[in-house]
């Protein structure tokens, strides 16, 4: 085999560089995970991980209700998931603190990477401002995979075998009944879905971001979306102010409602019910982790669609 | 015999000055060969032990001693990158844990290593003090890398300009101290390791956005509705703070985001076969075995040590050869004083036993030297490097 | 020929019986051949040993201490036979019971005045204790040979004369039977020569030793009991070594 000589200096280097290390005694110890728990920070992983593996083995690093794209996790955040056989993430840009925190990537499992490409939905990205701010875009992966029943369910099938063999002390015949009461209640989510197609019976759906995308493909609700992201107290986006007003126009082709995924801003919501004739709904995708005694993401999630529906339903009989 | 060895001991002592010299000079044509020979040694097990404990490195194809190098020691080297999405892919394969490492850049001479924590816990780094680097712009220092530069946790470490002219990069980043790891006696107590994110952030493919508010006035030379224009004094470095944190973000897909090379840590050697074979066989990487590498590598340096074991050999013999002249110069000066004490009594062996005697006194001291010198040198070695 | 010669302190110090020794030359001249047919030394008996040069004068010294083996004859020292001992054990005797002092001194440069007084003690493989006794010894020897304050010092740092009484303390330390001193006035001032002479007369004669002294100088030979010349010792002129020689 032909050696370039730099490569033999390289090795001579080589010599140098380990002396430097001298006679010096280790200080050595064993490293790795430490906790045996599955380490989740949002409403999505938090119900999976519970339904594989029982609230007792899932650590819950973020706060209840805290909405993923403002978390801050702090350094015992960070080392609470460091410490975890696995960290259960959504992806894409649902949490944006993962791009600035160093998390174990052999032990990180991302949601979206799990459920089949052809089932995610892509948005173009559209460059914007808000007034008289900076000019920015948003586009991608809809991160809101866990609200189609389809991902939902191949998401969890994905990990009903690695999820728990994370972990030791955990038999795949323990976590049976409760991932198949799971299953059910996606069941029961989907009818829920079907549901809400008929209702909306051919209108659109106008929304004010791009979560509901999913949960509008699984309905077969025709959606529009209105990008105003006043979810930072600040100016609606200009561009999703003409797309509102476009969309409501005419108003034989809506249902009659505006869904914000997010926080309804109130004054906003009046004006539009007063301008467009749009009742505002607030939808709960179930991002959050929920707190002790409180509906978890699929409850929440089905209870929306349900409030949608009804909303729906109300506003047509006007 | 204790008669004739106490006037060889007097006869030593009486020319001290040439007894001195021969001890010298013994005893350093001793330690060339001996300090090498110990040194090749622990060599040797340094460099066996490191890529013994390496399983696999995979990389950009090209040379796999640099690949390899650069890998088990971060030695700065133009290796061709493989993507994030690469180790990825391989990840979902689920194989081995696989170990992102990007080499690039340095830290006041020190190699950045920009990795994630599973590096840590492979090679068994524990903090003596503080974190494992936890966000970008984080760092966590070797110990020798912390003593020489005198930083603890919650100091700040710039890194190194790389390219002045390139404005898409940030001139330095100036990063947090998140820890310091205990001494391991390896290549990792000189680097400075941070996450593959920051590397990137050093790249200039990930960047935050400073707001134009923070910066003082009398670094403003004009302010408009539209743009603020600031003096060259301003962007000195870039540095990551819980203030700006979330505005940093990378630009492009994250799938081209560069890697020097990806340590893989198989769960069996069945699957390291497997994984080793599937990456060379399809060319566009290549995955190297780092002992096998190594081998081949100190089977080139023992050929040139060899060679200096030759030279050694012929320093030893050459000095032994003045010795010996020197010895039998000072026999037959001595000759009066053998041909008195034969004349005396003494015994016919007396003459050679007091030669003898001082050889062997003068080797004695000369061995005892030469193994004194080569545990000091090993002992002060990484002061003696250090310092030349 | 007498081969049985009791030892003790009535023994001769030292006695030669038809000794014959002869060397072939290296620059092929004729053979050197010394001769003596009796030769009785007593002990406190002091001679002079005279010749002309290459006459055998060193040679019967040799011949005497053991250093040189005759091709015939007999040498008894202290009344044991020398002659036909192995070499180990005629080294031995020669450093037991005979003293030497050289025309040169020959002290070893590297030790001290004390120390080269001790070295046929050293050379003989003495013991600590032996060592302890001859140390004294030495140092009392010293003081009756005036030189007690030049005991460490190196020879470099003596006089002529002083280096020579170091030799004759060095010959006496063992107190041998036997004191053989080869021309050991030859480098020193008349004065001086007279000095050395007394002293080693005196010491050997206080020690009941046999003196013999190889000299060229005739001013010195009245001090001697007897004066015996080593062209005479073969009882007849048959041409000892006239030319060349020791």
């Amino acid at each position: 085999m032909p050696r370039p000589i730099h490569s033999i200096l390289a090795a001579l280097a080589v010599a140098s560089l380990a002396a430097c290390g001298g006679d010096a005694q280790p200080e050595r110890s064993a490293r790795g995970p430490r906790s045996n728990v599955v380490a989740v920070a949002s409403g999505p992983t938090q119900l999976v991980a519970e339904a594989l593996l029982g609230a007792d083995l899932v650590r819950t690093v973020a706060p209840a209700g805290t909405r993923m794209a403002d978390w801050r996790p702090d350094d015992e955040a960070i080392r609470q998931m460091v410490d975890a056989r696995r960290v259960l993430v959504v992806g894409g840009e649902f949490e944006p603190w993962l791009q600035r925190t160093s998390l174990p990537p052999s032990r990180t499992v991302t949601l979206t990477d799990l459920v089949p490409v052809d089932r995610k939905i892509e948005v173009g990205a559209i460059e914007h401002t808000h007034g008289g701010g900076e000019s920015h875009s948003h586009g991608g992966i809809v991160p809101t995979v866990w609200t189609d029943p389809v991902q939902l369910r191949a998401a969890i099938e994905a990990l009903a075998e690695s999820l728990p063999a994370s972990l030791d002390g955990v038999e795949r015949t323990n976590v049976q009944a409760p991932r198949a009461a799971l299953l059910g209640r996606i069941d029961a989510y989907e009818a829920s879905l079907r549901e809400l197609g008929a209702t909306a019976s051919g209108r659109t759906v106008i929304a004010t971001d791009h979560g509901l995308e999913y949960v509008a493909r699984a309905a077969e609700v025709e959606l529009e979306v209105a990008l105003l992201e006043l979810d930072g107290g600040g100016p609606p986006n200009d561009q999703g102010v003409r797309d509102l007003e476009r969309l409501a126009k005419d108003p034989s082709s809506h249902a009659g409602v505006l869904v914000w995924p997010g926080a309804i801003d109130a004054a906003f919501a009046e004006r539009v019910q007063e301008q467009l004739g749009l009742v505002s709904v607030h939808f709960d995708l179930g991002g959050e982790v929920d707190g002790p005694g409180s509906s978890d993401a699929l409850e929440r999630l089905t209870a929306s669609v349900d409030a949608l529906r009804e909303a729906i339903q109300e506003s047509r009989s006007r | 015999m204790r008669g004739i060895a106490y006037l060889a001991w007097r006869h030593a002592s009486a020319h001290r000055g040439r007894t001195l010299l021969l001890v010298g000079c013994i005893a350093l044509a001793l330690w060339v060969p001996w300090t090498a020979g110990a040194l090749a040694r622990l060599y040797d097990a340094d460099l066996r032990a490191r890529a013994s404990s390496t399983p696999l490195v995979i990389g950009a194809p090209g040379n796999r001693y640099d690949l390899t190098l650069a890998a088990l020691y971060f030695r700065p080297s133009e290796l061709e990158t493989v993507t994030y999405a690469e180790m990825e892919r391989l990840q979902r394969e689920g194989r081995a844990t696989f170990v992102p490492m990007h080499l690039r850049f340095t830290a006041r001479g020190a190699p950045i290593v920009a990795t994630s924590v599973e590096y840590a816990e492979f090679r068994g780094l524990v903090p003596r003090e503080g974190t494992d680097p936890l966000r970008i712009g984080e760092v966590t220092l070797g110990a020798g890398v912390a003593d020489a530069l005198g930083l603890g946790a919650g100091d700040r470490l710039y890194s190194d300009p790389t390219e002045l002219y390139d404005i898409s990069r940030p001139p330095a980043l100036k990063m947090r101290v998140a820890g310091v790891y205990a001494r391991t006696g390896t290549a990792d107590d000189d680097a400075v390791f941070c996450d593959v994110r920051t590397a990137w952030v050093l790249e200039g493919i990930a960047h935050g956005h400073q707001s134009t508010d923070q910066i003082e006035d009398d670094l403003v030379l004009s302010r408009t509705d539209e743009s603020v224009s600031v003096s060259g004094a301003l962007i000195e470095y870039a540095e990551v703070t819980p203030e700006n944190e979330a505005s940093f973000h990378y630009h492009g897909d994250s799938s081209i985001l560069p890697l020097s090379a990806i340590l893989a840590l198989p769960e069996s050697q069945k699957d390291g076969t497997i994984l080793k074979s599937g990456v060379n066989a399809r060319r566009t990487h290549q995955a190297v075995t780092p002992s096998a590498v190594v081998d081949d590598l100190l089977g080139v340096v023992f050929r040139i040590k060899a060679f200096f074991d030759l030279v050694g050999a012929f320093l030893v013999a050459t000095t032994a050869a003045l010795v010996a002249l020197v010895f039998l110069l000072s026999s037959r000066l001595r000759a009066p004083e053998m041909r008195t004490l034969d004349r005396i009594g003494a015994p016919r062996r007396a003459a050679l036993g007091l030669v003898g005697l001082e050889v062997a006194g003068v080797l004695i001291l000369a061995t005892a030297a030469a193994g004194g010198a080569t545990a000091l040198t090993l002992a002060l070695l990484p002061d003696l490097v250090a310092t030349f | 020929m007498t081969s049985d010669v009791a030892s003790g302190p009535d023994s001769p110090a030292a006695e030669l019986q038809g000794v014959r020794f002869r060397y072939r030359r290296k620059d092929g001249a004729r053979p050197f051949e010394l001769h003596a047919a009796e030769l009785v030394l007593r002990r406190g008996e002091a001679v002079a040993c005279i010749g002309p040069s290459g006459a055998g004068k060193t040679t019967l010294v040799h011949l005497c201490a053991g250093i040189l083996v005759p091709d015939e004859g007999e040498v008894h020292v202290a009344g044991r036979r020398i002659d036909a001992l192995p070499d180990t054990e005629r080294r031995a005797r020669r450093a037991a019971d005979v003293g030497l002092v050289f025309q040169e001194f020959e002290l070893l440069d590297y030790l001290d005045a004390l120390d080269n007084v001790l070295v046929p003690l050293r050379v003989r493989g003495a013991s600590h204790a032996e060592l302890r006794d001859a140390r004294a010894r030495a140092v009392e020897l010293a003081e009756t040979v005036g030189i007690a304050d030049l005991l460490h010092r190196v020879p470099g740092r003596l006089s002529q004369g002083e280096r020579q009484r170091v030799a004759i303390a060095r010959a006496l330390v063992t107190e041998p039977a036997l004191v053989l001193c080869d021309e050991p006035t030859g480098n020193l001032d008349p004065d001086a020569a007279q000095a050395a002479l007394d002293l080693l007369l005196s010491q050997a004669r206080a020690r009941g030793a046999g003196l013999m002294m190889v000299t060229h100088d005739h001013g010195l030979l009245e001090h001697f009991d007897r004066v015996v010349d080593v062209r005479d010792l073969g009882g007849a002129p048959k041409g000892l070594g006239v030319e060349g020689g020791a």
